[in-house]
């Protein structure tokens, strides 16, 4: 993906983002994107409230991940879940607005993430400029591929380290956007939600899965599939 | 001006709602004041709503605790401008709503009776207090509630774990795939599993239609398929045209006439802050079993200097929750299983099984270090995928990204199940609530202070538990993911608070009498959680709701004779 990642937002929300950004700008990030702290505060982001109109849901804090870092989640999203033959890419069904939406929120686990997320893309920047003198997004796709495999090791060496840390709270965010859409939802195989005369009992084919997995635990199947 | 009514019922829950069903349907003119705002499961219910339009994908936030779509309105943990304060030494959680019907908008509708021998407890093993009444009391009134609100479920004839009638059970739905593969774990070990008995309609019920497998219970119901007060008492209430109802109206105090009797309740309208005061006949508290506390204790007087009903010194004392473990396992032999409608009744709130208490023999024979039982709750499947459930399952790949990340992300997910004891806790000296001498709620009400510490046999209860479940996790080939960061829930993490006025034979060692009603201001009753002599391991809504009925029908037989 070379050209900037659009983001798909209603045009209310994206004045919304555009006045947030101008403001996270002033406030906290600094032009050249290497330097400087990247942690962008909103003084007037508030949560929704312990009332909140639950059939009308609305995000109310402004989003403060600027455009390119909304490029590199992007990038970075479809690396960890590329799409499938079946199933689309996440930066295609919203994952990189989730994102900004997660850390821009007002909510203490949220703050504690925003740093992670946006100090771990940072560092990804940092890097490549300073090996590569190119920005993240600039490189082609055996660099990020590679880019993407070093983190994921270290993420399995160790732990604790801010390039581990980030590395597993980004790809939980990118997981968790992902299946919590009607795609994600098909392609995991959630099929609920939708009502039912009554519940299905048990089938031929699901008892013979689980009588086999019994019987090699060396447990005995029931002679019934009602209740005991 | 002040109004006059017969009966001020404070609260609108399970024993509010259910008081003012029982009074109203007999003539009585009741006047309800919920804290709360007015709140309606028809129009506000978001049955089917996804979590790609929830902020954070409905993730839990300190707003919304349990997240975006669950129905509580006010906050739960923390509701604003009402705090409390947990002694030094003590953690203790009170879950708040502030809404009508209070906390049965949201419950888990387990729905178990509580046995013969649980009214005993003491005369058993010598410990705790036992209640005034016996099971046999209660029967019949566990009856009319049952055909009243509707239990799925079936007759299982075990030990200490009543049956219904045999007309009143609808039919359970079959176990899931899952449930069946979990069963057979539980066998294994000589340990029986019955269909759950749910507040959830299998069949059309009074004019409710059936469950339809779909949408999780803890968002509400707007078809009333399931049990909340404000879609089976509180309508059939209004009906009668007896019922008054009066929201964010937030009771503080009970008054007291000359004569000693009560006279009313004072209250403060939360949405101006003005403080007004009602009449009645009799005043009836279901608050909750904290907030009733809290009320009785804040009415003091010169005559009252400990607060009302407690010349026994025991109001607020008691205080009893559940004992809770969680362990969610992990079996690969889910992993093979096709995808299906999988919701099914509870949505994911509450299973097709359960696994009744089935120790009472060993506990007969001393072969148990702990005195009391539990049962277990258990619930997989394909559930809708929320942010907390998906990240489990993440943190949990072996995988790093890529498609191999996605196939096992594809493959696990439904393959975990959850096993949550919940045992019956025994009251101690270290549990109790009483007010805070310095913290004052935005309306210059003195609030509560908690103390809790949970004793040696809750404490050994909980590592039975966890035993128990890493043995069956173990034979059915799975792997312990996640055993919780703690051995016991914090204090009130169970939302089943009861004891704290209790019901007893003498003035002496209760606050209030086998019906509720206190011993020294005879208009005075109480109809909530509070009342409990103990806390047994069956989950209290049902025997809050069959308890309110029988006390109310005293009420109104004790108003008729003139006695009140």
């Amino acid at each position: 993906m070379n050209t900037l990642y659009q983001p798909k937002l209603s045009r209310r929300r994206t004045l919304q983002w555009i006045a947030a950004s101008s403001v996270a700008m002033t406030l906290a990030y600094r032009a050249n994107g290497v330097t400087g702290t990247l942690v962008a505060f909103h003084p007037e982001a508030k949560g929704y409230g312990t009332d909140p109109k639950l059939l009308e849901p609305e995000v109310t804090w402004p989003r403060i991940m600027q455009p390119y870092q909304l490029q590199q989640a992007a990038i970075l999203s479809d690396l960890i879940l590329p799409g499938s033959e079946s199933a689309p890419p996440p930066s295609s069904i919203g994952v990189p607005e989730f994102v900004d939406e997660w850390v821009s929120a007002p909510y203490p686990e949220q703050q504690a993430d925003r740093p992670i997320i946006l100090e771990g893309l940072k560092r990804i920047d940092v890097q490549c400029i300073q090996r590569w003198r190119k920005p993240f997004h600039e490189m082609d796709g055996t660099f990020r591929a590679q880019l993407l495999e070093d983190l994921a090791q270290q993420s399995a060496d160790a732990h604790d380290t801010p390039p581990g840390v980030f590395f597993r709270r980004f790809r939980s965010l990118v997981v968790s956007a992902y299946y919590t859409t009607p795609e994600g939802f098909k392609d995991i195989g959630y099929t609920g939600n939708v009502a039912m005369q009554s519940y299905p009992a048990i089938t031929a084919e699901e008892r013979a899965i689980l009588d086999r997995a019994l019987s090699k635990l060396g447990l005995p199947a029931s002679s019934s599939d009602r209740h005991s | 001006m002040q109004d006059q009514y017969e009966v001020v019922v404070v609260g609108s829950g399970a024993g509010g709602g259910m008081c003012s069903y029982i009074l109203t349907r007999a003539g009585v003119k009741v006047l309800m004041l919920e804290a709360g705002r007015d709140y309606d499961p028809i129009s506000e219910t978001p049955m089917f709503n996804l979590p790609k339009d929830a902020p954070l994908r409905g993730a839990p936030t300190p707003d919304k605790q349990l997240g975006f779509y669950d129905a509580t309105v006010g906050g739960g943990w923390k509701v604003p401008n009402e705090p409390y304060t947990v002694a030094a030494g003590s953690e203790f959680q009170w879950w708040r709503a502030r809404m009508l019907g209070g906390r049965t908008n949201h419950w888990g509708r387990v729905s178990l009776r509580f046995g013969p021998y649980d009214f005993e407890p003491h005369a058993r093993d010598g410990l705790g207090v036992d209640w005034p009444i016996s099971y046999n009391e209660l029967e019949p009134w566990y009856d009319k509630t049952e055909r009243l609100i509707g239990i799925t479920g079936t007759s299982h004839g075990l030990e200490n774990t009543p049956d219904s009638q045999p007309d009143v059970y609808l039919p359970p739905p079959p176990p899931s795939p899952v449930d069946y593969y979990v069963s057979r774990g539980f066998a294994s070990m000589g340990i029986p599993v019955a269909a759950s008995r749910l507040a959830i309609l299998t069949r059309p019920l009074n004019g409710r239609p059936p469950c339809i497998y779909a949408t999780p219970c803890v968002r509400g119901c707007a078809i009333g398929a399931n049990f909340q007060s404000t879609t089976v008492l509180i309508p059939a209430a209004r009906q009668t045209g007896k019922l008054t109802i009066r929201t964010n109206a937030m009771a503080y105090q009970v008054d007291i006439g000359k004569d000693g009797r009560a006279t009313g309740v004072s209250y403060v309208d939360r949405t101006t802050g003005k403080h007004h005061t009602v009449r009645a006949s009799a005043v009836v508290l279901a608050a909750s079993a904290c907030e009733s506390a809290r009320i009785l204790l804040n009415s003091k007087s010169s005559r009252f200097p400990q607060g009302l009903a407690n010349e026994s010194g025991l109001v607020g004392r008691n205080l009893m929750d559940s004992v809770v473990h969680t362990t969610l396992g992990q079996f690969s032999a889910l992993e093979g299983l096709p995808p299906r409608q999988d919701d099914g009744l509870g949505g994911g709130s509450a299973g097709h099984i359960y696994v009744p208490w089935w120790g009472y023999g060993k506990q007969a024979q001393k072969q148990l270090d702990f005195p009391r039982g539990y049962h277990i709750e258990l619930i997989g499947g394909r559930k809708m995928p929320s942010p907390t459930s998906l990240r489990t399952i993440t943190n949990n790949c072996s995988q790093f990204y890529g498609q191999p990340l996605r196939a096992e992300l594809r493959r696990k997910y439904g393959s975990y199940y959850r096993f949550s004891g919940n045992g019956e806790m025994i009251p101690n000296d270290d549990c109790y609530c009483e007010i805070d001498p310095d913290v004052k709620d935005s309306w210059g009400i003195p609030t509560l202070r908690f103390h809790w510490k949970w004793a040696d046999p809750e404490t050994r209860q909980a590592v039975h538990m966890r035993k128990t479940f890493h043995e069956v996790i173990e034979r059915l080939g799975g792997k312990v993911v996640d055993d919780g960061s703690r051995l016991l829930a914090v204090g009130g993490a169970t939302n089943h608070e009861v004891g704290t006025a209790r019901m007893g034979r003498t003035s002496r060692d209760s606050v209030v009498n086998s019906f509720g009603r206190s011993w020294s201001i005879r208009n005075l009753f109480v109809m909530d959680g509070g009342i409990f002599a103990s806390s047994p391991d069956k989950n209290p809504t049902l025997t809050i709701l069959a308890l309110s009925w029988r006390n109310s029908a005293h009420l109104v037989e004790e108003a008729r004779k003139g006695n009140l």
